[in-house]
């Protein structure tokens, strides 16, 4: 579906009374869910609205699972699972860890960063396997979009681990200074990392090449890559800075800048499944749509002085959600 | 720098202290005195965090070290995890955040994520240091642990606990030590760190339109250096107007050359041909300036400027400065 950005958008609002953390839809789009500072999951499907008490501490991120599920993880140190019928289950208690990256797979793998571990599980009745000790805290985990590996940034660099086996030998890929979130391409010959001194640094793992891009104004901690894999947008800045990843990437080429909104930064973005459209929430709670194709910016949402936490798009592209620190959550439809 | 300030900056109040000074006691009565506000208190002696006891986390301290090699951009990564996971619960629940670092820590890299660090610099802004010493122990500590030197150098406030073990002749040694090392702390002698609350709490000592001057007392005559403390400070004064094109140069290029061996350093000045005092201060290489207040009229319009640090060359910086001032 190729959806109508340019126009007005219709937007359903949710009030919370704490920040929205995280948001995402479930894989078949029927369902959307907001993580919540204060341990709540609201639930979205259809026309029916569920808020579920999942967690003590906040949820600072929600990934789908199965066709309508979700798996919530809190700095509480629990990751829980909703199933389709709201129902909610305990996975695991990681005992007073510091818990705040996890990523979830379509092939139903989870990879939770525990400090200098990561602790990941095939399915979810299996026990899970703990790999590490890593060099440093692991700040955030990435499964390879076929599935079939996974990024873990730390201090000094990224350790890549290989299915099936995750062992013996991992790949490590060092740079000095702190790796805060990472990223993989489609094909697997890019790993991006956001760098706490407002940076990114890219392997070109295929080439054993790796390059820095400075200058952010701020730290670039989340990365998008858009449906035609031409572009990697990331926030950080007072537009989205996207890079190119076609015909070789980046190196020695200028990055597209998109977006603005009253000279705030960037802090949240996202790429649409299927068209060349992205996402970009900024400091002061506005939330544009990006047409890379065009090169141009619309305004979907008003700057309402919160900053933008969160954006995603439904799998099926007609609908986006939006959270904010204060003031709730958002859900454009992108159909008319 | 975005302007879009959202959010209120939420003060925060470090305290340091070596082991056993008091640092918990003095924690515990800002906690349960009756002044209304609520706190997020962030303790690393046990790796943990309470909030509302909701929030119990074992983040070991983890320094961030940025490719540049630069000891001054060192910032605590559990610190960021740790405020970014508060603001996430939503920062105006707080009035205040104290963070409590183990008597082992070096104070530099927490007060330097205040600075460095763009989330936390935009939703917090650093209040004071505060710095609990044991009266008792402090000239033992101080014979064996750069740690507790550094604590006392980095001082915004210092609480002189335990002043009812030491007699008086062996508080006026330890004054004297410390204020050696720190002239410009405020200093509160206590007993089970009993001290009113406001001397410690919202302070603003990195406010730079609350620095008004920087306290005359310790210009006037010589102190003695009577232990081998490798810190120390170097304070100097011209009663001539320094020359703003010229000051920024010399400091820019002090800081960069001497940032790692300069702790911090602290200024008022009289610049020429300007009605107000200029303020500076800088943790490290780390620095801020200002205006600030006008001199009044009839003031004597004296320039001030406090380095704390180690291996410091007192002649060659004195001749800096001097350079900076107009001539006669």
């Amino acid at each position: 579906m190729i959806p109508a950005i340019e126009q007005k958008l219709k937007a359903t609002a949710y009030a919370f009374d704490a920040p929205v953390n995280h948001g995402c839809f479930s894989h078949n789009g029927l369902a959307c869910a907001f993580g919540l500072g204060d341990g709540y999951v609201h639930i979205v499907r259809g026309d029916q609205r569920k808020t579920i008490k999942a967690h003590t501490g906040a949820v600072p991120i929600i990934k789908p699972y199965g066709q309508d599920s979700f798996i919530t993880l809190s700095d509480d140190g629990t990751l829980k699972h909703i199933d389709g019928a709201d129902t909610l289950y305990d996975v695991a208690d990681f005992k007073g860890a510091w818990t705040e990256r996890m990523d979830a797979h379509d092939n139903g793998s989870i990879a939770v960063a525990v400090g200098r571990h990561v602790y990941l599980w095939t399915r979810l009745d299996a026990e899970p396997k703990i790999i590490g000790p890593h060099d440093g805290t692991v700040n955030d985990v990435y499964f390879a979009p076929d599935g079939m590996g996974l990024a873990a940034a730390h201090r000094d660099g990224v350790t890549l681990w290989a299915w099936p086996h995750f062992e013996p030998q991992p790949m490590q890929l060092p740079w000095k200074g702190a790796h805060l979130a990472v990223t993989v391409s489609a094909d697997k010959r890019w790993i991006v990392t956001a760098m706490q001194e407002g940076a990114l640094h890219m392997w070109n793992v295929a080439l054993k090449r790796d390059y820095q891009m400075r200058g952010y104004w701020a730290k670039p901690t989340q990365m998008a890559w858009s449906a035609d894999r031409k572009w990697l947008g990331t926030s950080g800045a007072e537009s989205v800075i996207l890079w190119p990843f076609d015909k070789g990437g980046p190196d020695g080429r200028e990055a597209m800048q998109l977006g603005w909104s009253n000279a705030t930064f960037v802090t949240a973005i996202a790429a649409h499944p299927d068209a060349p459209i992205m996402a970009a929430g900024f400091e002061d709670g506005a939330v544009v749509m990006l047409d890379l194709a065009q090169k141009k910016a619309f305004s979907a949402g008003p700057a309402t002085g919160h900053a933008v936490t969160t954006l995603a798009f439904a799998p099926t592209g007609d609908s986006l959600l939006a959270g904010r620190v204060q003031g709730g959550g958002v859900i454009f439809s992108l159909m008319e | 720098m975005s302007t879009a300030n959202t959010t209120k900056q939420i003060p925060v109040t470090v305290l340091t202290g070596y082991l056993g000074a008091g640092k918990t006691t003095l924690l515990n009565r800002i906690l349960s005195e009756p002044h209304g506000k609520k706190f997020a208190v962030i303790i690393n002696e046990f790796g943990s965090v309470g909030v509302d006891n909701d929030l119990v986390v074992g983040a070991d301290e983890e320094i961030f070290e940025m490719n540049n090699g630069c000891i001054c951009c060192t910032v605590r990564g559990d610190l960021i995890r740790i405020i970014s996971g508060l603001m996430r619960r939503g920062l105006d629940k707080f009035d205040g955040i104290i963070v409590e670092t183990t008597g082992l820590a070096d104070p530099a890299p927490v007060a330097q994520t205040f600075f460095m660090d763009d989330d936390v610099r935009r939703a917090t802004r650093l209040d004071a240091v505060v710095t609990v010493v044991d009266g008792k122990h402090i000239s033992e500590r101080l014979k064996d642990s750069p740690e507790a030197e550094d604590q006392i150098a980095f001082a915004d406030t210092i609480i002189l606990n335990k002043t009812d073990l030491v007699n008086a002749e062996e508080l006026a040694a330890v004054e004297a030590m410390i204020h050696a090392i720190n002239p410009y702390a405020s200093v509160h002698k206590t007993q089970n760190s009993q001290v009113p609350l406001d001397a410690v709490l919202d302070r603003g000592a990195f406010d730079l339109n609350r620095i008004l001057a920087i306290e005359p007392a310790f210009l006037e005559g010589g102190h003695t250096h009577n232990h081998d403390s490798e810190v120390k400070s170097i304070a100097l004064t011209a009663e001539r107007p320094v020359i703003m094109g010229r000051f920024e140069e010399w400091i820019g290029q002090t800081l960069a050359d001497q940032g790692q061996n300069i702790l911090r350093s602290k200024g008022v000045l009289n610049i020429r041909n300007s009605p107000r005092r200029f303020v500076f201060q800088a943790v490290h290489m780390i620095a801020d300036s200002a205006p600030g207040n006008a001199w009044k009229d009839g003031e004597k319009k004296i320039s001030k400027l406090v380095f704390i640090g180690r291996n410091l060359d007192r002649a060659a910086l004195q001749k800096g400065f001097e350079d900076c001032v107009e001539a006669a």
